[in-house]
């Protein structure tokens, strides 16, 4: 290959790197909307359950007679007013983490905007992998979600919340350690490549 | 005297663009201008990329001029080429 081929050829990743860049702050955008929907519609249904289960065993097991209609519908609505607190609350919470990225985005607009160095492919590069590890952290939040799944399924189907408790905190603890390890490997990853290339160059 | 360990990857990608971007040898006091970096750390990392054969050396009317080596070219295309892979190896 000629030097004039290989220059060609730089300016082309280079010009690629800005296309993949761009995608990739597209598609994290859309995951992290999403992500956020579906973790903050199945918190307050959950929250929405434990709420209206638990009112309903007090209501059935203190309340008798016709009262008790009148009781399980105010009970139906707190509830329903505890799930969509829940669930606005974790919304805007995961939202706000989507502020992150906004530095990968205004970088990408100056990089659009003029040409593009190497030195701007890697501060790309860096603020992609910093939001692919701010992505893999909200795992964390999953686990916590899984641990009150499990309470609560073991508190029903064994009729037991302490079983339930430890059940949860298991769960819990399991989904978070394998959420950091799977995240401490990427970003261990990631620095070993960074070492390497300096070492081959 | 080179005393760079490990050199940061921001710098040497600085350099090499600078170098690259000029296409024409240029004077050591532009290059570090350019670079915005101080003397001593400036004199670290030029040494630095001496020792590896990525610059060159010309004199042209007693003026010592540097451009990049065929080594320091292909060292920046290597380095190119691996930030795009890492970029498309990147999953959320």
């Amino acid at each position: 290959m000629t030097s004039e081929q290989n220059s060609g050829a730089a300016d082309k990743l280079l010009s690629d790197m800005v296309h993949d860049a761009d995608e990739y702050y597209a598609r994290l955008n859309v995951q992290q909307l999403n992500q956020a929907r579906i973790y903050s519609a199945v918190m307050g249904a959950v929250i929405w359950f434990a709420v209206f289960a638990g009112l309903g065993i007090v209501l059935y097991l203190n309340v008798k007679g016709p009262d008790i209609n009148l009781d399980l519908l105010w009970a139906f609505l707190t509830a329903v007013a505890s799930g969509v607190v829940t669930a606005a609350t974790f919304y805007v919470v995961r939202r706000q983490r989507a502020s992150k990225f906004v530095e990968l985005g205004a970088l990408l607009m100056k990089v659009k905007q003029g040409t593009v160095s190497s030195e701007d492919g890697l501060h790309l590069m860096d603020l992609m992998h910093q939001a692919a590890l701010a992505m893999r952290k909200q795992r964390l939040d999953t686990a916590f979600a899984y641990g009150v799944g499990a309470f609560i399924l073991v508190s029903i189907v064994g009729l037991n919340p302490g079983f339930g408790a430890l059940a949860g905190v298991v769960a819990y603890l399991y989904f978070r350690f394998e959420a950091l390890r799977e995240y401490e490997k990427e970003d261990e990853r990631y620095e070993n490549s960074k070492r390497d290339i300096i070492l081959s160059l | 005297m080179n005393t760079l360990e490990r050199p940061d990857l921001y710098v040497l990608a600085r350099f090499l663009d600078i170098l690259y971007e000029n296409g024409q040898p240029m004077k050591k006091t532009n290059l570090q201008m350019r670079t915005g970096l101080n003397y001593v750390r400036f004199s670290e990392y030029f040494d630095w990329m001496m020792s590896h054969g990525f610059l060159q050396k010309k004199v042209e009317d007693e003026v010592e001029l540097y451009s990049l080596s065929p080594q320091g070219l292909d060292a920046y295309h290597r380095l190119v080429a691996w930030i795009r892979d890492t970029m498309k190896g990147m999953r959320i």
